[in-house]
């Protein structure tokens, strides 16, 4: 049976991973000591960097200085909404959303790809876009590429560092140490810092 | 928003982004200044900001953007008088360094000066700021596999730095 990644028990142990994969990681621990040990380091480490961030946060207490405070007491308060608004305009909304929501549902439920939705942001009169990436659950149907393919194309690697390297997940849970030790020491010669 | 909750998410938010501010521009007196002119800024643009959901993401975008501003303009400075600049560290010598387990956390501090800035960001928001990956992932518009691996690299490196000084002790 193959061991856990290392990242991938740095996911666990943040508690960011689906329920079926954390109970395939419990039930690979409950039987294999160098998975468990590894777990304990990395739990060790995480524990660490805690207390230090903590002793860190308490030795630097900034609250917000009162001119800041003030000027933001002193903004006006939004204005009651008028009859209109209140009693017409956001039930008809709410229910076309609720009718949008439902179309939205029945047309893309059955196992499609979402589309990648945008948001703008506007700060200092500039406009920020921003994408919001697929689900986890999306990844899973992505195809996986081969080791060699990895060490062999640039794009690839670089794609590990910054971008979806969770798309590659089964190729490095097939990785044994010494793989994974060459493919982090590649990437860390790549790193653009 | 009422502004009795916005002074609420004033006061809950200064503090993390003065903890952001003081670990990526490593000095206090310009994380000060710097996380002052961030909630000038969120003031005067509050009006063109509309859904709450998003308040805090809003507020980390324009805290970034400040910091790298700063960063950039403190480095240009720094090149044309690095005498000055190495003067005013020596006299904002980090304060953890009176610490009992002196040496660990004195190591910690060097190690998260030596990640990448992208990795300094998302390991401060993730510790300091105790923001979920989602989260971190919205505020730097970055899929959520990009900010888990620039967390597993600053976790990596963090480690390796622990282990290379003997300060964490495991039977192989
Ligand atoms: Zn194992």
């Amino acid at each position: 049976m193959k061991c856990i990644d290392k990242n991938i028990l740095l996911d666990y142990l943040n508690d960011v991973l689906s329920s079926r994969k954390k109970k395939h990681i419990a039930s690979h621990l409950s039987e294999c000591g160098h998975c468990r040990r590894e777990l304990e380091k990395w739990k060790k480490i995480l524990d660490i960097t805690q207390e230090f961030v903590d002793q860190d946060v308490k030795l630097n207490p900034v609250p917000p200085h009162a001119h800041i405070t003030q000027r933001f007491s002193k903004l006006p308060q939004n204005d009651e909404s008028s009859f209109w608004v209140r009693y017409w305009v956001k039930p008809a909304i709410a229910t076309a959303s609720l009718i949008f929501i439902a179309l939205m549902v029945f047309f893309f439920a059955p196992k499609t790809v979402p589309e990648l939705t945008e948001n703008y942001y506007v700060i200092d009169n500039v406009t920020y876009t921003e994408t919001i990436s697929l689900e986890d659950r999306y990844l899973d149907n992505l195809e996986t590429l081969y080791l060699q393919e990895i060490y062999e194309n640039e794009e690839l690697t670089y794609d590990i560092l910054y971008g979806d390297w969770q798309n590659y997940e089964e190729v490095l849970n097939d990785l044994d140490h010494d793989e994974l030790e060459e493919l982090i020491n590649k990437m860390y010669d790549n790193e653009i810092t | 928003m009422d502004s009795i909750r916005l002074n609420q998410l004033i006061e809950e938010n200064y503090q993390k982004i003065f903890l952001l501010a003081l670990k990526m521009l490593k000095n206090y007196e310009d994380a000060e200044d710097a996380t002052q002119d961030i909630f000038l800024k969120v003031y005067e643009n509050i009006k063109s900001f509309r859904k709450e959901a998003k308040f805090t993401t809003w507020i980390y975008r324009i805290a970034l953007n400040h910091i790298y501003y700063m960063n950039n303009k403190r480095n240009k400075e720094i090149s044309r008088f690095p005498e000055a600049h190495e003067m005013r560290t020596e006299m904002n010598a980090n304060p953890s360094s009176v610490l009992h387990e002196k040496e660990l956390f004195v190591s910690l501090e060097n190690v998260i000066n030596l990640l990448s800035p992208r990795q300094k960001e998302v390991f401060v928001m993730r510790y300091y700021n105790q923001l979920p990956f989602k989260k971190i992932a919205q505020i730097l518009g970055k899929s959520l596999g990009t900010v888990k691996s620039n967390y597993f690299f600053a976790m990596q490196k963090i480690k390796n730095d622990l282990q290379n000084q003997n300060l964490l002790e495991f039977q192989e």
